[in-house]
């Protein structure tokens, strides 16, 4: 049965996760376009990449673009591997529910 | 860790709502919309190519001039809206190869000459075709396979429909261009 993995369980990280698995393999997301996606703060936004960076599970590039930096945010292997467990978790605790349940009844 | 079927609900609507979110902001950035837009130039475009002998030869090369200048003009700004949301380390390289691709292309053709328009046509499809397998390649698979069915389809109406082949372009290519565009939309949405 697949464990539930505390550091992306957090709702904002989830949701960043969610967004970042969904962008293509080598491919990575703004900072603010993340931040307007999401709606959070630039803060809140900061520090959960930060948490998931020091995880491993993401990886963050700086460009300049224009003159000014930029920070640009994808998830890494491990990160996609950690959020299909996370996934199939969730699923597998619906679905224990939904039988146990049935059982009931 | 634990957690209720409740919050295990919630968490899974969270992520789907998140994904949706992130697809939806792909879909309306991406080269899905180059290829609605280019898909409609070649539409009007060899349409009218295909009725040059009964058209001014200005109602052929006019409208082509305005629809390349526009297509080129919304593709840029196609590409510059989604280099500012995502950035892809080939996304520069692509470019320049295109612009590779098309310079060899004239090159080539210096070199053959090909005198028939439909020859001239197919010689510069057959360019934007491997432009595409090649950044299919590099970025996403799905485009290989688009480049390659286009292509078969462009050799098909080439060698067997040659009365018809600016029509074919216009029908065929055109349309297939904005329904796969149409696809990579709704596929992301």
């Amino acid at each position: 049965m697949a464990e539930l993995n505390e550091i992306i369980h957090q709702p904002v990280r989830l949701r960043l996760m969610a967004a970042l698995v969904a962008i293509r393999t080598g491919e990575s997301a703004d900072f603010t376009f993340l931040r307007d996606l999401l709606g959070v703060t630039d803060g809140n936004l900061g520090a959960h990449l930060r948490k998931l960076e020091e995880a491993g599970y993401i990886q963050l590039t700086k460009k300049f673009v224009n003159r000014k930096p930029r920070t640009y945010a994808s998830a890494t292997a491990t990160g996609r591997e950690v959020f299909r467990n996370q996934v199939a978790a969730l699923e597998e605790i619906i679905k224990g529910a939904a039988g146990a349940k049935r059982k009931k009844e | 860790m634990n957690i209720s079927h409740n919050a295990a609900e919630s968490a899974l609507a969270s992520i789907h709502k998140a994904e949706n979110q992130m697809n939806r902001a792909l879909s309306t950035s991406g080269g899905a919309y180059q290829m609605i837009i280019w898909g409609a130039v070649m539409m009007v475009g060899y349409t009218l190519n295909q009725f040059a002998d009964r058209l001014p030869v200005a109602l052929v090369a006019g409208p082509w001039i305005v629809m390349s200048t526009f297509g080129n003009i919304l593709s840029v700004i196609v590409s510059v809206q989604r280099a500012r949301k995502f950035h892809n380390p080939y996304g520069a390289r692509l470019g320049l190869l295109y612009v590779v691709f098309i310079l060899f292309g004239v090159v080539g053709a210096f070199f053959v000459h090909p005198s028939d328009p439909r020859e001239i046509n197919m010689l510069v499809y057959l360019l934007v075709m491997l432009w595409m397998a090649s950044m299919g390649l590099w970025v996403d698979l799905r485009l290989l396979w688009i480049s390659l069915t286009f292509t078969a389809l462009m050799l098909f109406g080439f060698l067997v429909l040659p009365d018809y082949f600016f029509l074919w372009l216009a029908i065929v290519g055109g349309g297939a261009l904005i329904g796969s565009g149409l696809l990579l939309v709704r596929g992301r949405a």
